[in-house]
């Protein structure tokens, strides 16, 4: 029997999620074993045209790692969703947005005047800009279109699972692929992990007060946190409360509090806000101005709400731009 | 001979003498002496219809005669007969656990287990004769009062006791006892199932010394009220010159902002306490105002007479001058500043709630008393509902009202009888085990510590819910609801209610969405296209509902709560402005004027503010 054929592509990611593969270690030999790689721009060199040349839904699974940004992260994930059984949205950025998913607080002027004007190091006196198309005597280059805003997978295409994480902890793309070749798989649309938030497996939730109430909000570099205590019970944000579990607590145990790259629980559409709702329901402070103080205590607030999901969010993007 | 006590009611001595005749005789027949009961009254019958209260106590009392003659009574009447009995069962249930300390209450409304420990006193039974004082060879000094290691201890059971902290057990008392004395100091354990508890747990004082400028524990002479009544009734003072010193700690934003109600009579039975005694001695009442209410006005005029001065105003500090306590005051009576020397100076303070007590069934106070939180009319929804407060467990009561509360409390316990089942009044709040991850966070926001972990599970106590809704919207997964507000289908509800251009108002059920009823009623008329939703509760807004309307097009949400002291759910009026605050942080860097929401405190008549409000959002 022919191995199913699989591709993996990277859109707007930091190719934190092509690591992940190859940390995979020795099962990475089980995986070359069960199938057949036939896109994998990082370490293979297939090309655009060899997806275009075969069959509709010829590809088993394509895993997509990235957020969608520009014009071609857009056409390639519409080529591999024509071309394959299922899609995978792989790590966080395609999953919600993702840190790139950040840049939805500006558009792509604004952008485009930091990165290439702005910042120290740019010496561009002309004022020359990313063109998509720009005349040369050669001939014509052309550069993919830059959105104004970032956009998850699942809002460009549709999307059959879901494997969370920044990026995806390996036992999780282990079970994914399993099942996967095994045919076990759960209903479309899931998370590939548990249902359940952080707090559930975490270490230091045994060391949680039954009473979460707060007073101040502190920032993890302004205190020496004590690793074998929970970081929301001394004030310190955690996302660990409105965030899917199963990521094997790695920020935790290296004593960073989670920051929500696994996204919020099955029943929470916009976790930026659902999160900011908790948090702000243990102040236990009964002054308005006090409270209102602490609330602007909380430094760089949509970083720390929607640090991975502000495309995925209700509203998606700053708006009136 | 068989003796018993002989009642005979209303109706044998008037109507039929003829039935006392033959008992009598048949008595003499069987050998049976009759005892009359010298004190005796009506049995109580004929006004069980009428009130069945006076109707029990006159049986009882009667049933007390017959016990004090140590004897069992008969009586002639059937109508007697059937009230003295009923009389007698009901008293049977009443159980008393003295010399204790309650541990541990748990459970709800017809099923609390209370955990009561007791401590032995010693004496056993005791008829009062007082040897053991007499032979015992321990003495102790008790705040200035000299007394035995056991000792008469007045209050009920009227009998004797051993002070266990100093008594040698040398058994001198056990030779001359006729009652019985066990030495060994025993503590006991039980449990006792009820149906509904009455905390009648009174009250304690201020710690004045937390009133600095008075100089308690600092100065010599500057002494509480208790103290001062102990130190004068066991001799050890006799003061010269006293000055009571008014509302310390009381109607006071640093300290206690309530009256107490009941110190001004305190006070005023304090100079009486003085002038009784020591006739010459000088005494200053010192208060911001005198609250002698009612009767007690003629108290107040009486000590007037006998020559004790009052003098309006609020004491500045007190301080020592060349050995003498020295108060300086105001007096508004005469616009002077005065300076009081003094050898004695009484603080009468406020007073604060009994927290142990209340602790102990999760009920916070904040320090206030639990009749704060009673919103008038609607009965006291801060309390769970088997558990009711009487005399100065409530609030610092008199004698009077005491009773007045404690009736009250009687009738509410009583009033549960009624039901076959006890239907819980509110909405409760709902786990669902499938999301929920047991992060704790509802356990904090609850107003009420109605949430708890059970078996490493998150548990909702059914009695202690007040349905507020503040933890379905704090859980992070959604995985607490409350019954009847679905935060799903308000989701819908936004979507499809809200057009382009239009305001949202979200308003609590108990003061702004009551508003915009009365603004229909008093025809003001507001923009149509303001779209109003009833919350439970200002905290029951979720910011992603926010966050949804402002993507239908939403140009303004207003979230309508009561006013910060006016909560109905004690807090949720402060979560609701923190959740606000941190959502306009976010709406702001998300392009937003940060006024699009508006957290407004709307008083439930305030219709005009309603639509002023709505009308400025609408411009």
């Amino acid at each position: 029997m022919a191995k199913p054929l699989v591709a993996f592509y990277w859109c707007a990611s930091c190719g934190g999620c092509e690591e992940t593969v190859v940390d995979l270690a020795e099962d990475i030999l089980k995986v070359v074993d069960a199938v057949d790689i036939r896109l994998w721009p990082v370490a293979l060199d297939f090309k655009r045209a060899d997806v275009e040349a075969m069959a509709d839904k010829s590809l088993a699974v394509s895993f997509i790692n990235g957020a969608i940004r520009t014009s071609e992260q857009e056409e390639m994930a519409k080529l591999l969703r024509k071309k394959s059984e299922l899609v995978v949205a792989f790590g966080a950025c395609s999953h919600l947005g993702g840190i790139p998913g950040l840049a939805n607080v500006a558009n792509k002027k604004e952008i485009f005047e930091t990165a290439y004007k702005m910042t120290r190091s740019t010496v561009n006196p002309k004022g020359v800009f990313p063109k998509t198309v720009t005349e040369i005597p050669q001939g014509k280059l052309t550069l993919p279109e830059f959105y104004d805003t970032v956009k998850t997978l699942d809002q460009t295409i549709d999307v059959d699972y879901y494997l969370p994480g920044c990026a995806p902890p390996p036992d999780l793309i282990m079970q994914a692929v399993t099942a996967i070749l095994e045919g076990k798989l759960p209903p479309k649309g899931s998370v590939l992990t548990v249902d359940k938030a952080l707090c559930e497996t975490c270490p230091l939730n045994k060391s949680k007060p039954d009473k979460l109430a707060i007073k101040e909000i502190k920032r993890i570099s302004e205190v020496i946190h004590d690793p074998e205590k929970c970081f929301l019970a001394e004030g310190i944000i955690c996302l660990g409360p409105a965030t899917r579990g199963g990521c094997g607590e790695r920020c935790i145990n290296a004593n960073m509090p989670c920051r929500g790259c696994f996204g919020p629980t099955k029943e929470v559409k916009d976790m930026g806000a659902k999160f900011l709702s908790s948090l702000a329901s243990i102040i236990d402070v009964d002054d308005e101005k006090e409270i209102e103080k602490i609330a602007e205590s909380v430094f760089d607030p949509i970083g720390l709400f929607y640090m991975y999901t502000l495309p995925s969010s209700i509203l998606r993007r700053k708006q009136g731009v | 001979m068989k003796k018993y006590a002989l009642f005979l009611g209303c109706t044998v001595p008037v109507r039929a003498q003829h039935y006392e005749l033959s008992a009598r005789n048949v008595a003499k027949e069987l050998n049976i002496e009759f005892a009359d009961m010298k004190d005796a009254s009506c049995c109580g019958f004929p006004l069980k219809a009428v009130d069945a209260e006076t109707s029990l106590l006159l049986a009882a009392r009667n049933i007390g005669i017959a016990s004090k003659m140590n004897l069992d009574l008969i009586t002639l009447c059937n109508s007697c007969t059937a009230m003295l009995s009923d009389a007698q069962k009901q008293m049977k249930n009443i159980e008393y656990s003295l010399n204790s300390e309650v541990k541990d209450i748990k459970g709800q409304v017809g099923n609390y287990k209370i955990n009561v420990q007791t401590r032995s006193r010693g004496v056993i039974e005791c008829n009062n004769c007082g040897k053991c004082i007499n032979v015992c060879p321990v003495e102790v000094d008790d705040e200035g009062k000299k007394r035995k290691a056991i000792y008469y201890v007045p209050t009920y059971p009227d009998m004797h006791a051993i002070d266990y902290d100093t008594c040698t057990k040398c058994g001198e008392c056990i030779k001359v006892c006729q009652g019985k004395i066990e030495l060994d100091h025993k503590i006991t354990e039980k449990e006792i199932s009820a149906g509904a508890v009455v905390l009648a747990t009174g009250l304690n004082w201020y710690d004045v010394s937390k009133v600095e400028e008075y100089g308690y524990h600092r100065l010599d002479g500057v002494m509480t009220t208790i103290e001062f009544e102990r130190a004068v009734a066991s001799g050890q003072l006799k003061p010269n010159k006293v000055v009571i010193i008014y509302c310390v700690g009381s109607r006071d934003s640093k300290h206690l902002p309530y009256c107490s109600k009941i110190c001004c009579f305190l006070g005023l039975k304090e100079a009486k306490l003085i002038k009784d005694r020591f006739p010459d001695t000088q005494v200053y009442i010192v208060a911001m105002d005198m609250r002698s209410y009612g009767t007690f006005e003629y108290f107040y005029n009486k000590l007037r007479e006998l020559g004790v001065s009052f003098i309006k105003g609020k004491p500045s500090e007190v301080f020592k001058r060349n050995g003498n306590l020295v108060v300086r005051t105001e007096d508004l009576y005469t616009n002077e500043l005065l300076e009081i020397e003094a050898d004695t100076v009484v603080l009468s303070s406020g007073f604060v709630p009994d927290n142990p007590t209340f602790d102990k069934l999760g009920i916070k106070l904040n320090g206030d008393f639990p009749v704060l939180f009673e919103n008038a009319g609607l009965g006291n929804t801060a309390l769970p509902r088997g558990i009711f407060t009487a005399g100065s467990a409530t609030f610092p009561s008199g004698v009077r009202d005491t009773l007045i509360d404690a009736r009250k409390a009687a009738f509410s316990v009583l009033s549960l009888f009624k039901h076959d089942k006890i239907e819980t009044k509110q909405p409760n709040a709902q786990i669902n085990e499938d999301l929920c991850s047991v992060c704790r966070m509802c356990i904090g926001t609850c107003p009420y510590n109605a949430v708890s972990i059970v078996d490493d599970k998150i548990k909702v106590n059914e009695e202690l819910c007040m349905g507020c809704g503040i933890c379905s919207i704090t859980c992070p997964s959604y995985a607490i609801q409350l019954e009847g507000f679905n935060p799903r289908g308000l989701f819908n509800q936004i979507r499809t209610l809200i057009k382009k251009g239009d305001i949202l108002a979200l308003l609590c059920r108990w003061s702004a969405y009551n508003a915009t009823d009365k603004a229909a009623y008093d025809k003001y008329s507001y923009p149509e296209n303001v779209k109003i939703i009833r919350v439970p509760c200002s905290s029951a807004v979720d910011p992603s509902h926010v966050m949804l309307a402002l993507l239908s097009g939403a140009k303004g949400i207003l979230i309508g709560g009561c006013y910060p002291d006016a909560c109905h759910y004690a807090k949720g009026n402060f979560r609701a402005r923190a959740r606000e605050q941190m959502l306009k942080l976010n709406l702001d860097l998300l392009g937003f004027n940060k006024n699009i929401v508006r957290l407004e405190w709307i008083g439930k008549d305030e219709a005009n503010k309603f639509v002023e409000i709505v009308e400025k959002m609408n411009k």
